[in-house]
């Protein structure tokens, strides 16, 4: 216990001597202070005690209470907390292990009656705990925000301290992993961000297939719906014509000559009986032709599905693998964010009537609603479960920590 | 029973220490070395002779490749008997953040030192190693002498039974060495174990009990100053007008050899008695004897014919062997 409080002591100590860690303390304390400078009331956005006018911010279609939290998720945790102050806490960490693996400082600690794991792990965890402090103020300081200015006191907030010190472990034992190895601080910082951005664009691809699988799948399910209904109206003209072959079918009637005599009115008459049986079949013959057409395009669509599944699953294999930093974070959003509620003020009135998409018939593609698109995509990420999410992430910590402490273990100082 | 006796007396008794780096370098091919309780033994030996690896892993710093050995009764390595063990490494490097009387209590902390000990000892450690005016200020800003007496005072917060001291006196003044000599008297005193690893051999001339000098890591000798330098001893006669007036014999009726350089005459024997023909015989030829004093080889003389080799005469080359 002597042992682990003096490490905690000396994290603290480590971090209280870099400036950067007061930097991001104080910075998170503007951040709050804008915060709670923003609001909302009936006619629109408000700042301080000025109002601008901005109809689709105000409480009628945003509760104080959601904009709030939306403001909460979106600037405190989804900009703030996940990015700058990311980039601070990783910058103020980044040299914990190379610093504390230095020649010199190392054969100290290690002469100590310490097993060489524990040592390890309680400089990880202290490092995690600093950076919990940073965000447990800053969330301490949004309740309050949210609570005095929107009206709502959310406990459930302060789940942004664990899900933001999980993201900054699963970057953070990157950085441990390197500094371990090399012993570098720029080495240790510029590998794990790079590691991030790498992170960064897996997830984004992931996102970006899975909105097109989506709109590519929705797409085919549209044509496939078009083709059946293609097919009833050629049977029912195949049936037609077959039934009643008579010239009143087509409505259409070749003009009678005004000269020409006897001859020329039988002429006459036999054309428009023709005409008439003419008329039914190419405009089944052009049905027919329209059904390979989409047929041809409905197989085209079901490739290109086929390929982009492919590759999404590719991808998704590889997002599996990596730690999901973007997911854990948006994991508050389901917690907090009430999707149903801000729909239902959001939603159009049920009185408007909605334009069918597809009422063009003779474009080859349908069109899509990209709000279904984006409700299914919603969907779609709201199945992965948080086992997945945070299971999936943790695994590969542990796997990068356990080398990083293998390492450690086994290395002669 | 009689090894278990002599083991309960070493504070450090280790056989075939053995480490092969990556790359096949042998830092310790086998170090036989023995220190008993209550001693002040030096290790010495030139650059890459595995001083320091040899220190490191009796500290756990570095695995060995081969230990068969014990320290304060228990195995190297076993992480329980650090706590008794005080260390001062080589180029040690105190976090910058910490004032030298956060050092003690970090560095006594992880020795598991209980709180009211530590405020205890460290004023008395800080005012023995002459730092107390300094406790509250950043390490950032001391001297190197300053740190290495800060480092000694971490070595002693647990009062530990054995202290291992890796080039102590490194960068410290002449009345901060001999502070420290003091200490380690000191600690001898009270029944403590010190060893030192050091250049500076006139230094551990003055304090050691014992002595082993390593190269290219083996022990190439071991044992207390006298026992090194047994059969090595001699006299040394200063006179004046020794020259051509004067005849000397070469060698003494006994057998010893005379040597002559200058006005110095070289009598190869430790026994006085048996210089006195030659001081009658010099005084009878009118010669002026000036002093006449026994002499034995330095430790630095025993380090230089250990670091060198005997059939060609030429310094060894530092470092470990391949």
């Amino acid at each position: 216990m002597n042992q682990t409080f003096a490490l905690l002591l000396d994290a603290y100590r480590e971090l209280n001597a870099k400036r950067l860690f007061w930097f991001t303390l104080v910075i998170s304390g503007l951040v709050v202070a804008i915060f709670a400078m923003l609001g909302n009331n009936e006619r629109g956005l408000t700042v301080l005690w000025w109002t601008a006018e901005l109809p689709w911010l105000s409480t009628s279609i945003i509760p104080a209470e959601e904009f709030h939290k939306l403001f909460f998720v979106n600037l405190g945790l989804g900009m703030w907390l996940t990015w700058i102050a990311m980039i601070l806490a990783l910058v103020s960490t980044a040299s914990i292990f190379p610093d504390f693996l230095a020649g010199g400082a190392i054969e100290l600690t290690l002469s100590k009656p310490i097993g060489r794991l524990r040592l390890f792990v309680t400089k990880y965890v202290a490092a995690l705990l600093f950076v919990g402090l940073q965000v447990g103020i800053f969330t301490l300081a949004s309740f309050l925000v949210i609570g005095f200015r929107g009206g709502g006191w959310i406990p459930a907030i302060f789940l942004a301290v664990p899900i933001v010190v999980l993201v900054f472990s699963y970057l953070f034992s990157i950085s441990v992993l390197i500094g371990t190895l090399w012993r570098s601080t720029i080495a240790a910082l510029m590998l794990t961000l790079l590691a991030w951005g790498l992170i960064f664009i897996v997830n984004t691809s992931d996102l970006g297939l899975l909105t097109v699988r989506i709109g590519m799948e929705e797409r085919s399910a549209r044509q496939a719906e078009r083709i059946e209904n293609l097919k009833k109206t050629i049977a029912e003209t195949g049936a037609r014509t077959e039934s009643d072959p008579t010239p009143q079918a087509s409505g259409i009637e070749p003009e009678r000559p005004k000269e020409g005599g006897l001859l020329a009115g039988l002429k006459w008459a036999m054309k428009k009986t023709d005409g008439a049986s003419t008329s039914e079949e190419s405009k089944l013959k052009e049905q027919r032709e329209r059904l390979a057409r989409l047929e041809k395009r409905l197989a085209e669509m079901q490739g290109t599905a086929g390929k982009v599944r492919w590759w999404h699953g590719m991808v998704f294999g590889l997002k599996t693998a990596l730690p999901k930093t973007g997911e854990t974070t948006a994991l508050m959003e389901r917690y907090i964010v009430d999707y149903g509620k801000l729909e239902q003020y959001m939603a159009p009135p049920e009185d408007d009537e909605q334009p069918d998409l597809n009422a063009d018939v003779s474009a080859d593609d349908p069109r899509i609603d990209d709000n279904t698109v984006g409700r299914k995509m919603r969907g779609a990420i709201q199945a992965r479960t948080e086992w997945w999410i945070i299971g999936t992430s943790l695994a590969f910590e542990a796997f990068v920590l356990g080398i990083a402490a293998w390492v450690f273990c086994r290395r002669d100082f | 029973m009689t090894t278990r006796t002599a083991t309960a007396d070493l504070a450090l008794d280790l056989r075939g220490v053995a480490k092969t780096y990556r790359g096949k370098v042998h830092a310790l091919r086998g170090i036989d070395m023995h220190v008993g309780k209550g001693e002040i033994f030096g290790l010495l030996g030139p650059n890459g002779a595995g001083k320091s690896t040899l220190v490191k892993i009796l500290m756990t710093v570095i695995s060995p490749t081969a230990c068969a050995g014990h320290m304060l009764g228990e195995p190297v390595g076993n992480k329980a008997t650090l706590s008794r063990v005080g260390y001062l490494p080589e180029h040690h490097r105190f976090p910058d953040y910490l004032t030298g009387g956060q050092v003690l209590d970090f560095f006594a902390s992880m020795a598991n030192v209980p709180r009211a000990e530590r405020r205890r000892r460290a004023p008395e450690l800080l005012e023995l190693v002459g730092m107390r005016e300094w406790a509250n200020k950043k390490v950032k800003g001391y001297s190197k002498g300053m740190r290495q007496r800060i480092g000694i005072a971490q070595a002693l917060m647990n009062d530990p039974d054995l202290v291992l001291l890796d080039e102590p006196t490194d960068g410290v003044d002449p009345v901060g060495r001999r502070d420290i000599r003091n200490i380690l008297v000191e600690m001898k005193q009270r029944g403590k174990t010190v060893l030192i690893n050091s250049h500076l051999l006139s230094e551990l001339e003055m304090v050691c009990d014992r002595v082993a000098i390593l190269v290219q890591g083996v022990v190439a000798s071991q044992g207390t100053i006298e026992s090194l330098t047994k059969g090595q001893e001699r006299y040394e006669i200063e006179a004046d007008s020794i020259g051509n007036a004067v005849v000397l014999p070469a060698a003494l009726p006994t057998g010893e050899s005379v040597f002559v350089k200058g006005s110095i005459l070289t009598v190869a024997t430790a026994d006085a008695q048996r210089v006195q023909p030659l001081i009658d015989s010099l005084r009878g030829q009118g010669a002026v004897i000036r002093s006449m004093k026994p002499m034995r080889p330095s430790l630095e003389d025993l380090f230089m014919q250990a670091v060198t080799d005997p059939s060609t005469g030429a310094t060894l080359k530092p470092g470990a062997s391949r």
